[in-house]
């Protein structure tokens, strides 16, 4: 009995069960473009959140906007601008852990506000399907910029 | 201890030889791949002379108090090596935030050594008991992320070579080959022909070493430049599914492997302990 309990309780204790990550006090970011310094986060409710930042701030001066934690694994599109681009690539995995599927493309904020995400990325997905592009996800990308 | 079956045999090392190639740091290649392959056959090669001595009815307990004082400090010192790469590789596995910072390590650290302390107190027995469950769990997981792997990568990051070269990556392999040890001790309390053991445990070896490197080669080579552990990055970027990744049961599977294999190493060290003050 007494094994019982104290296992149950390491399972409360140590596997984040008292977490209070609740949905709703999160939101989870669906489209990013970085410009410069010119940040625009869309997120999955559709709100749009657009501000002046350096990425590695980003993420926390977003949180502070919205007052609402920032959730980016299921991010599906990022556009990059004038930027460097393989150190906002290797950011966006090893610290945002982007999701690996997430397309990449290259352009400038205006895109975000004259298409949708979903155009975006159903367009850029029937290209490479055509192989009129190469693939778009994030890793693909990354290891043409590396190599 | 009670005799192994070969199954079990295979299993409980395989889990802890699996744990070390998570752990893997630095650049792989193809080159890894063959340079850690080669290394293993020539180990089974090596290891036939032995099992033939085990086969005459010989074993590492037998051999006088000496060889077991040195067996004992060798599990001691690749436990110590275990829980550093252990401790290393938890740096990048991604653990949600209210784990991080000193409170979060003190608990993780507390965590490990309650769980091998308890593990080590219940004695080989129960280890070796649930080595095939926790090898299948392992198996399943491994299994996903090599199909993802063949599904999703990147064929041509099998050509990217880096600085690898092949004498310093079998070097590597044979450093990393450190449950040789456990080999030696359990392969004396295994069921059956010893020579049949240890090459199915070996020809194990050669196979999940292989899916495992070219896995984490074929998912991660295009980045290998900024990927530090190649085999936990490959499994983080696994997505079998669209809108699922695999992060949750590859975290399980390191933290019970990484758990394990200290365990197995202290064990085996208290078993030899317990033989010696038997002996005396």
């Amino acid at each position: 009995m007494k094994k019982i309990l104290i296992s149950f309780l390491s399972l409360i204790l140590f596997t984040g069960c008292d977490s209070d990550g609740h949905i709703q006090k999160r939101n989870y970011l669906r489209s990013l473009s970085v410009d410069g310094d010119n940040i625009t986060m869309v997120f999955f409710n559709d709100d749009t959140l657009n501000f002046n930042s350096d990425i590695s701030s980003a993420k926390y001066i977003a949180e502070k906007l919205t007052g609402n934690e920032i959730f980016t694994g299921h991010t599906e599109l990022i556009i990059l601008g004038d930027c460097d681009k393989k150190n906002i690539l290797t950011f966006m995995i090893e610290k945002w852990k982007v999701s690996p599927d997430c397309i990449i493309i290259f352009g400038n904020e205006n895109i975000l506000s004259e298409k949708n995400t979903d155009d975006i990325t159903g367009m850029i997905k029937i290209k490479e399907k055509n192989h009129e592009i190469p693939k778009a996800d994030i890793i693909s990308t990354l290891s043409r910029i590396l190599n | 201890m009670n005799k192994l079956t070969k199954f079990r045999f295979a299993s409980v090392i395989l889990i802890s030889d699996i744990f070390v190639l998570f752990c893997l740091k630095g650049n792989i290649s193809a080159i890894t791949a063959g340079g850690f392959l080669s290394g293993i056959l020539i180990q089974a090669i090596i290891s036939v002379p032995f099992a033939l001595w085990i086969k005459k009815g010989k074993s590492i307990e037998n051999c006088g108090n000496f060889v077991k004082i040195i067996f004992m400090i060798y599990f001691l010192l690749w436990a110590t090596a275990i829980f550093s790469m252990f401790w290393d590789t938890s740096e990048v596995i991604y653990i949600p935030s209210q784990n991080s910072g000193i409170f979060g390590k003190i608990s993780v650290l507390s965590a490990i050594g309650l769980v091998c302390a308890y593990m080590t107190s219940a004695g080989m027995k129960t280890l070796l008991r649930s080595s095939v469950i926790v090898a299948g769990m392992g198996a399943v997981c491994i299994l996903i992320v090599m199909t993802s792997a063949l599904l999703k990568s990147d064929f041509e990051n099998i050509k990217i070579i880096r600085s690898e070269k092949f004498p310093n990556e079998f070097a590597r392999g044979l450093i990393l080959s450190g449950n040789l040890g456990s080999f030696a001790v359990l392969l004396g309390n295994a069921k059956g022909n010893a020579v049949t053991n240890s090459l199915i445990y070996f020809s194990a070896k050669i196979i999940i070493t292989f899916i495992i490197l070219m896995t984490a080669v074929l998912l991660s080579g295009g980045i290998m430049e900024i990927t530090d552990f190649p085999v936990v990055m490959s499994a983080q970027l696994s997505q079998p599914f669209p809108s699922q990744r695999i992060d949750s049961l590859f975290l399980m599977i390191f933290s019970i492997f990484g758990v394990f294999s200290i365990a197995l190493q202290t064990c085996l060290a208290r078993y030899l302990f317990k033989s010696l003050k038997r002996g005396s």
